[in-house]
């Protein structure tokens, strides 16, 4: 279901104990990136600047809230994390230097490592790996290239980024986030 | 004079070569040089970087090492590229351990990053390398007080990771540059929101929605058209008003060289302005002098 056609999460309470996690936080915050979750005041500036907020139900608040109070499977696993533009826009304005974005990464970051990476990222990842960029090469692009006596496209160092793709762990991620989409739900 | 190898990023060569050509056009006009980053990869943002963060600082510092090699500073003319390498860059930096990772990685190609080189995006090249005197005595034909919007990259101008607009200022560098050629900056509520482009890989929809309320702001501020300065953002603010219900006038959206090197007296064929998705014809109407 797109986005837009959707109703707003509000419905998700009462909390269950059986779904906190205490730890979740610390967990976050030892990341790189992390860091700033701990200063959160949840004071919502960040919700009040979002571009996605203005058109969805969508409050970078209420993601930080769930991640402080140990909400680990729902915010790994839903499409809450995955939303964020990455404008910064709500880190221009956090006032804690919370650095809404990074912990987005951070939380992303372990979210794909389980599975949950939203399809869209994973088909990009794949992209840049089989292509070396985002978007693919077509003979009306070289065409298009000459006439503006530009240089022909280079090779973009296919071999190279599958190496080291490979000894990052990237290329495990993208393959375990490959199967779980094959999987019945 | 000033040197600058390009990163072209993986968007502008393939979607936006205009947007590649007139840059290199413009930037030689006023006397910067540009030489082409050979071998280079995409920088990873967003995409990668969610997937995997140690593997986009590798292919960020692949990139960073490329560039020190040539022994040039980066020009980046995409957004989402010169604040992934900007980001990238800070992070390695800054910790040791960090860079003794991606160094690791490198090393296979026998390549090594030791934090010298600098990333710079076209518009940091606008505002710290070229005096506007400089910008305004190279002008030849002025446009005729145009209306245009300026449209700032979150990536660009926005104040976060202590690298870029350390201030908080409002961005202001486009705005000069389109007074100076002789057009009429407007303001417009949600100048400095996002184009929705991030989102495409989510929701097509949901990012159409924030980039079309930016083209009716746009629109109700009479302006012309918006100059961009980030390749996502130029396809993402054209390809809206493309979408569903026909926009019955669409707004032109041209890249900052684009908008620029006409005013210097560059032709049109070699900005690459036929292009364009969206006519500039109305914007290069207004020009003036012997074209």
């Amino acid at each position: 279901m797109e986005q837009t056609d959707k109703r707003g999460y509000r419905g998700d309470f009462p909390v269950r104990d059986e779904d906190v996690q205490g730890t979740f936080k610390y967990e976050v915050a030892d990341m790189v990136g992390g860091e700033g979750l701990m200063r959160c005041l949840k004071c919502g500036a960040c919700s009040g600047g979002c571009p996605v907020g203005s058109v969805i139900d969508y409050r970078p608040r209420k993601v930080l809230g769930n991640v402080l109070l140990g909400l680990k499977d729902e915010v790994l696993s839903s499409d809450q994390i995955w939303l964020c533009a990455a404008c910064f826009t709500c880190e221009e304005r956090c006032v804690q230097q919370v650095n809404f974005t990074d912990v987005v990464t951070v939380l992303r970051n372990m979210a794909s490592k389980e599975g949950h990476a939203a399809p869209g990222y994973v088909k990009m990842a794949e992209m840049v790996r089989k292509n070396g960029r985002v978007s693919a090469r077509t003979g009306q692009v070289d065409k298009m290239r000459e006439q503006l006596g530009l240089p022909p496209l280079q090779d973009p160092a296919v071999k190279q980024l599958e190496g080291i793709m490979q000894a990052a762990g990237l290329v495990e991620v993208i393959e375990a986030n490959k199967k779980k989409e094959a999987e019945p739900e | 004079m000033k040197e600058y190898v390009l990163f072209r990023g993986c968007i502008a060569p393939v979607r936006l070569p205009a947007y590649e050509a007139a840059t290199i056009v413009v930037l030689e006009k006023l006397g910067i040089e540009v030489s082409p980053l050979n071998n280079a990869n995409c920088c990873g943002a967003n995409y990668i970087e969610s997937l995997n963060e140690k593997a986009f600082l590798a292919l960020g510092g692949r990139i960073l090492a490329l560039a020190e090699k040539e022994g040039k500073d980066i020009l980046a003319i995409c957004g989402a590229c010169s604040g992934s390498l900007k980001h990238a860059k800070k992070l390695i930096d800054r910790r040791k351990r960090v860079r003794t990772d991606v160094n690791e990685l490198l090393a296979k190609e026998g390549l090594e990053y030791t934090k010298k080189v600098k990333v710079k995006h076209l518009l940091d090249v606008f505002e710290e390398d070229i005096a506007f005197d400089t910008l305004r005595a190279a002008i030849t034909n002025q446009y005729a007080g145009v209306r245009m919007a300026a449209h700032y990259g979150c990536h660009l101008t926005r104040e976060f990771d202590d690298m870029n607009n350390i201030e908080g200022a409002k961005p202001t560098i486009i705005d000069t540059i389109i007074r100076i050629a002789g057009g009429r900056p407007v303001e417009y509520p949600t100048k400095g929101r996002c184009c929705g482009a991030p989102i495409l890989a989510m929701d097509e929809k949901l990012a159409g929605k924030v980039g079309m309320e930016k083209i009716r702001n746009v629109r109700d501020a009479g302006a012309a058209g918006i100059v961009t300065a980030c390749s996502y953002c130029d396809i993402q603010l054209s390809q809206v008003q493309f979408g569903g219900r026909l926009e019955k006038s669409r707004i032109a959206v041209m890249t900052l060289p684009q908008f620029l090197g006409p005013a210097l007296g560059i032709l049109d064929d070699e900005l690459g302005m036929h292009m364009n998705r969206t006519s500039p014809s109305q914007i290069l109407g207004s020009l003036t002098g012997v074209r």
